[in-house]
């Protein structure tokens, strides 16, 4: 949620996966880096495509950055989404490894996911107008079924700024997407590859670190994954680190090369601060009594 | 069952001077040879009963898809009609929430819970929502009965004020909303409620009506020679049927009096009118006996039935809570006001469960009017504590005429909206509107055929 007349809110993320590659996996970990900074607030994830390991491996990431309590019993939605339709493909060996390790896994049934149609629409009625941006990066069917509810053209043409689109996402079927779009192509993605040297140095701060374990697992190590969806997510964030061409497509700027990268390895390894504040079903803490003042 | 070759008009009325008595369905009633297609043929009610100021959901049923077996605390007292409830989780209202506006959520809650729509905050007067679920039925259906609707409250309804965070009281009193700008008050006093159902639509002049009461005469009195009219045209069965109806009818009349004999009873936890039985149990049961005789006699098919308003601060003496209810929800993980807030809840219950009992026991053709019938169970709001409006306690009651299939537990996404269950009620009934609400669909697993 956002609040009006409170400055001006972090912009709104919702990010569209089928989480079955480690970018993903690197993408989620920058957004919940960036929400650390307070330049961004996840606001929803939907899974579109994957598994029902997939959706909580995303549970078991959102948890690990950002904390189980807050999530628990509170107003905020939710923001794991799973496309059920048809029958869901079994869990990658990444997820696999991951989940055997996840203390705090919450999602364990599809109803412990969230309905992907219904999610994003209330995701996107708690957003400041113009403040939130979709990243697409699986099937768009659960994103233009979306659009199709009543009422809906109208929120989104609201509160989305941009649909950052993930290359091979065909953007052809996006046809009456009522706001700007912007592609981010394998290009970008190949441009940059996230090295894997700091998947053995900068994840090391945890034992089981999940992004690292899903990485490793991704492929045989060592290998330097292609990037494109942190390229989404850092434009949706941080527009003015890319460039756009004219068929408005992400172009990376040759001088920041090398400040991007070191941006991907920071916020995404980042070590995520424990946050204060109290939960309404817990005691206020004990008050200290004023020490009585000496005549 | 006899059957014969002629018909009674289902909507015959016994008149009298001021007075309208709508019939059950009679034998005399069903065409000839045309029996067997009775439960396809009896119309199907809804009736939504809203609780306030949501639910402890340590003791709610919120694991566990598949049959209901042990039922928790809180859904302990609904023991013996279990088979005849559908426990459903995981829905959400979304527009309860705070979404860009913050505080206010018991101004929320109530209101958009049965229209699904943005609740506009515009100070105590003014009131935008939309059109809730009853209502919608209500336009498609209700020129079949005397009645589109009913609504009930066990609270006087306020109108205007400030009621939550500069939300109108309209708001929270409201469950029915006839349009974006009009709410359907409900009816807290048993006697207007008794005259609504069995008034005539003929105005009856007020000095006749003073009179009347004065005189301490029934309703049946003013309808004793139509109903003997009638009585020699009927088979002995719904003669018997006619005047166990008719008894009924006399029974809730005479309740009516007495408590308005007692005349204002003081209760601290709560403004009452003049005519309000003294105790929860009673006011409960005799507000809800009355919208059984409503559905018994097809008066209306759609209902609303406010336990309390949203926010509701009513003490609960009658099982020793002297405390009122919504400050108690906002217990802060108190183990005593939880403990209050959850026998809160069971008492709720407790009186819910008799009337579904009390439904169940009325014989419609070869069913019965729970049978016939949707009840819904519910809250805008599932912990009162932090104010959540997902995860919602939500309970669909009785067969809708067989198209549901009761017993059991189903356990939706989350974020799947209330909507989708009242847009899904609505179907069965025969009323298919292009959305309601903030709906998605419709509820997958209602029915096992």
């Amino acid at each position: 949620m956002q609040f009006a007349g409170q400055g001006k809110p972090p912009v709104g993320i919702v990010y569209i996966t089928p989480m079955n590659r480690p970018d993903a996996a690197l993408a989620l970990a920058l957004l919940y880096g960036l929400e650390g900074k307070r330049e961004a607030r996840t606001a929803a994830v939907a899974v579109c495509g994957g598994s029902l390991g997939a959706a909580a491996y995303c549970d078991v990431l959102l948890r690990f950055y950002l904390g189980s309590g807050q999530f628990l019993n509170s107003n905020r939605i939710l923001p794991v989404g799973l496309a059920t339709e048809g029958d869901l493909p079994a869990d990658s060996p990444a997820v696999k490894v991951v989940l055997d390790k996840a203390p705090a896994r919450e999602i364990r049934l599809v109803s412990d996911t969230s309905e992907v149609r219904a999610m994003i629409r209330n995701a996107l009625t708690g957003q400041v107008n113009g403040n939130a941006v979709i990243v697409l990066s699986a099937d768009p069917t659960e994103l233009m079924r979306t659009l199709a509810l009543p009422g809906v053209v109208d929120l989104v043409k609201a509160k989305v700024k941009t649909l950052v689109v993930v290359d091979p996402v065909n953007a052809d079927v996006l046809k009456g997407w009522p706001t700007p779009i912007v592609r981010c192509g394998r290009e970008i993605g190949a441009a940059l590859p996230y090295p894997a040297a700091s998947i053995e140095k900068d994840y090391s701060w945890s034992p089981a670190h999940p992004v690292a374990d899903f990485y490793r697992a991704s492929g045989t190590m060592p290998f330097d994954a292609p990037t494109q969806d942190m390229a989404a997510i850092l434009y949706a964030v941080r527009p003015d680190t890319f460039q756009l061409s004219d068929q408005k497509a992400l172009t990376i700027p040759l001088a920041q090369k090398q400040k991007i990268l070191e941006t991907y390895i920071e916020l995404a390894s980042a070590k995520p601060v424990p946050r204060g504040g109290r939960r309404r079903d817990q005691p206020p803490p004990a008050q200290t009594p004023p020490a009585k003042k000496t005549p | 069952m006899i059957i014969t070759s002629k018909s009674l008009n289902r909507r015959t009325f016994l008149r009298g001077a001021g007075v309208a008595i709508g019939l059950p369905i009679l034998d005399a009633m069903i065409p000839a040879l045309r029996a067997s297609q009775l439960p396809g043929k009896s119309p199907v009610r809804a009736a939504w009963f809203y609780v306030p100021n949501g639910i402890d959901m340590r003791h709610w049923l919120t694991q566990g898809e598949g049959a209901i077996g042990d039922l928790p605390k809180v859904l302990k007292p609904l023991e013996n009609v279990k088979q005849d409830v559908l426990a459903l989780s995981n829905l959400t209202s979304n527009w309860g929430r705070p979404l860009l506006i913050g505080a206010g959520d018991h101004g929320r809650a109530a209101a958009s819970y049965m229209t699904g729509v943005e609740v506009q905050r515009m100070g105590s007067t003014d009131v935008r929502l939309g059109v809730s679920v009853d209502q919608v039925a209500a336009k498609a259906i209700g020129h079949h009965t005397k009645l589109p609707s009913l609504e009930i409250a066990l609270e006087e309804a306020r109108q205007a004020g400030n009621c939550d965070n500069n939300y109108s009281c309209a708001y929270v009193y409201n469950l029915a909303w006839k349009s974006e700008t009009q709410p359907l008050p409900p009816i807290s006093e048993p006697r207007m409620l008794f005259e609504r159902l069995f008034g005539s639509d003929v105005i009856e002049a007020p000095a006749a009506y003073a009179r009347r009461l004065a005189m301490r005469r029934s309703i049946l009195d003013d309808v004793g020679s139509e109903t003997q009219r009638l009585e020699s045209t009927l088979g002995a069965t719904d003669r018997r049927k006619l005047d166990e109806f008719l008894s009924s009818v006399r029974e809730i009349e005479k309740q009516v009096e007495r408590t308005e004999k007692e005349g204002v009873i003081i209760d601290p936890g709560i403004d009452k009118p003049f005519g309000i039985p003294p105790s929860f149990d009673e006011y409960f049961k005799l507000m809800s006996d009355m919208l059984i005789v409503a559905f018994k006699a097809d008066l209306t098919r759609v209902a609303t039935f406010m336990i309390g308003r949203e926010g509701s601060t009513r003490s609960y003496r009658e099982i020793g809570i002297a405390d009122g209810h919504h400050p108690l929800t906002h217990h802060m993980g108190n183990q005593d006001m939880l403990e209050k807030v959850c026998e809160i809840n069971c008492y709720h219950a407790k009186l819910f469960a008799q009337f579904l009992e009390r439904l169940k026991a009325v014989k419609e053709g070869d069913s019965n009017l729970l049978d016939q019938s949707m009840i819904v169970y519910g809250s805008g709001i599932a912990d009162g504590n932090q104010h959540t409006h997902d995860q919602l306690p939500t309970l669909l009651c009785g067969k809708a005429g067989g198209s549901l299939s009761p017993g059991r537990h189903i356990v939706y996404q989350r974020e799947t909206p209330v909507s989708n269950l009242f847009a899904s009620m609505l179907e069965r009934m025969d009323v298919r509107p292009d959305h309601m609400g903030d709906s998605t669909g419709r509820l997958k697993g209602l029915s096992l055929s």
